[in-house]
């Protein structure tokens, strides 16, 4: 037989993978909205139980987010997972982004800012009459000359309706392709053609738990847009941002996030710097998890949305989940693979 | 009889970067590839997009709304869901560095 019948639990909803496809891909062509990020098994968001049959991670797939302990429990990488025959799987599906349009566009820069020697922020507009609709915690593609794509998350919250300026937070690689280039030669007025939004790295509405935002580098990007949409829609829950760099430089909204703690009283801001502080350092120093671990004895009630390079990712799954409690289904991530 | 309308300074277009202007009442569509500038007809032949808004790439320009693909120097459709080439106006630039696009 070709291809495998997948149910969804608790949902109960069903879809067909064909052979060769992961089951996250089979899913999103059915129009499941299932959370996801990478599409590369280091963010652990498509994590999923396997309740009946066959669901295995498939030859030369990394599944890192996950331990020999949890694969020997069950668990499974859906971006990396092929089913066959007929297999029950538990997963998570994700609220409020099933039905927002993918969609494929132009968009101008309109400014390029050096907010450090090493991060532009970067302006967008799409022409007249087009919009991008998207919820904070999502990122688009550009798409390079040569077909390639590179991710960056919408660093502002969209409108209602669909939002025409769009803003990115782009970290310099030195060696890499189109970073160079935004770092080189992107100039005000040129075109970029993008898709998207892509990911679920969203929050969760149905929940009303406190919420931890750790970002490290431009992981501060979509944690703005969160930022933003929360205040958008008034949300109650208090809010922690944790943000982390080596210099003061790498946190390069610094000024903005201390002017909005002191603003809301629902915000509180906690940046931390692991490399070296100013003798004059009024935050904390070390990693941005152990700060979280410092201040929280007991998770168990809390959610944590966790963005920026994978070490950090995987450092804060481990031991907010291990030592404090942290249900791993209430810890959500958005790893940007290269550190960021 | 071709009437040539100034658009601007050569140094105002730059590659990767379409911009839109009017020459002698139409909306014109500016590109520069390298060293030379083509302008086209601001108006897709398929749908409510502007070409100034689209992306240029091996030659043509490709629609922002259904990524139809247009060559520059002629304005003929080079790929679906096009199927009605737009219009191409000649170019050119002046001993003092101005451009002016040709409309009869
Ligand atoms: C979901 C997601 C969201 C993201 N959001 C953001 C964001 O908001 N902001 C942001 O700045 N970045 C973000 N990223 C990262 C971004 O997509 C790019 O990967 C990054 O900007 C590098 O692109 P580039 O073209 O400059 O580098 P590439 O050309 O892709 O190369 C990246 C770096 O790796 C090196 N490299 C390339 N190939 C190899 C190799 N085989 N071995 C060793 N080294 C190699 C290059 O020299 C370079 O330094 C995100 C990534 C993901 C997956
Ligand atoms: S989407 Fe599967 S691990 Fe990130
Ligand atoms: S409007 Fe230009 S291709 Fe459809």
């Amino acid at each position: 037989m070709s291809g495998a019948a997948v149910t969804l639990l608790p949902s109960g909803r069903q879809f067909v993978v064909a052979d060769g496809e992961t089951v996250l891909d089979a899913a999103l062509r059915a129009g499941i909205a299932l959370p996801y990020q990478c599409r590369s098994g280091e963010c652990g968001n498509c994590r999923s139980q396997c309740v009946a049959g066959q669901l295995e991670h498939r030859p030369g797939s990394t599944p890192t987010a996950l331990t020999a302990d949890d694969i020997t429990g069950g668990a499974r990488l859906l971006c990396c997972a092929t089913a066959s025959g007929t297999v029950t799987l538990e997963c998570r599906e994700v609220d409020g982004i099933a039905g927002i349009p993918l969609r494929r566009a132009t968009a101008r820069v309109t400014a390029i800012e050096r907010a450090a020697d090493d991060i532009a922020v970067l302006s967008l507009e799409l022409p007249d009459g087009q919009a991008l609709e998207y919820r904070a915690g999502q990122y688009l593609e550009v798409i390079l000359r040569d077909r390639s794509r590179r991710s960056y998350s919408m660093a502002t919250a969209a409108v209602t309706g669909g939002t025409r300026r769009l803003e990115l937070h782009v970290r310099h690689r030195p060696g890499g392709t189109f970073t160079d280039h935004v770092f080189g030669k992107l100039k005000v007025r040129e075109m970029l053609r993008i898709e998207g939004p892509f990911g679920t790295f969203c929050l969760d509405d149905r929940s009303d738990k406190p919420i931890l935002l750790l970002a490290t580098g431009t992981g501060f990007a979509p944690v703005q847009a969160i930022l933003e949409e929360a205040w958008q829609q008034n949300l109650q829950r208090p809010i922690t941002l944790y943000w982390g760099g080596r210099t003061p430089a790498d946190l390069y909204r610094d000024a903005d996030c201390r002017r909005w703690a002191a603003e809301r009283p629902g915000l509180r801001y906690v940046p931390v710097l692991s490399g070296d502080a100013p003798d004059n350092w009024d935050g904390r120093r070390g990693r941005v998890q152990q700060a979280v671990l410092d201040d929280h004895p007991d998770l168990t009630g809390h959610e944590v949305y966790a963005c920026g390079s994978s070490a950090m990712i995987d450092a804060a799954r481990s031991t907010l989940c291990s030592e404090r409690g942290l249900p791993t289904s209430a810890f959500f991530a958005d790893a940007f693979i290269a550190s960021a | 009889m071709t009437t040539w309308h100034d658009v601007g300074a050569e140094a105002d277009f730059e590659d990767g970067c379409p911009a839109a202007v009017e020459a002698g009442g139409k909306p014109v569509a500016i590109f520069r590839v390298e060293h030379e500038l083509f302008a086209l007809h601001d108006l897709c032949t398929h749908g409510a997009a502007r070409l100034s808004d689209g992306f240029v790439e091996d030659g043509c320009v490709e629609c922002p709304l259904h990524q139809g693909l247009f060559d520059l120097r002629t304005g003929a459709v080079r790929s679906a869901p096009l199927t009605e080439a737009v219009r191409s106006y000649p170019v050119r630039i002046t001993d003092t560095g101005r451009v002016e696009v040709g409309v009869t």
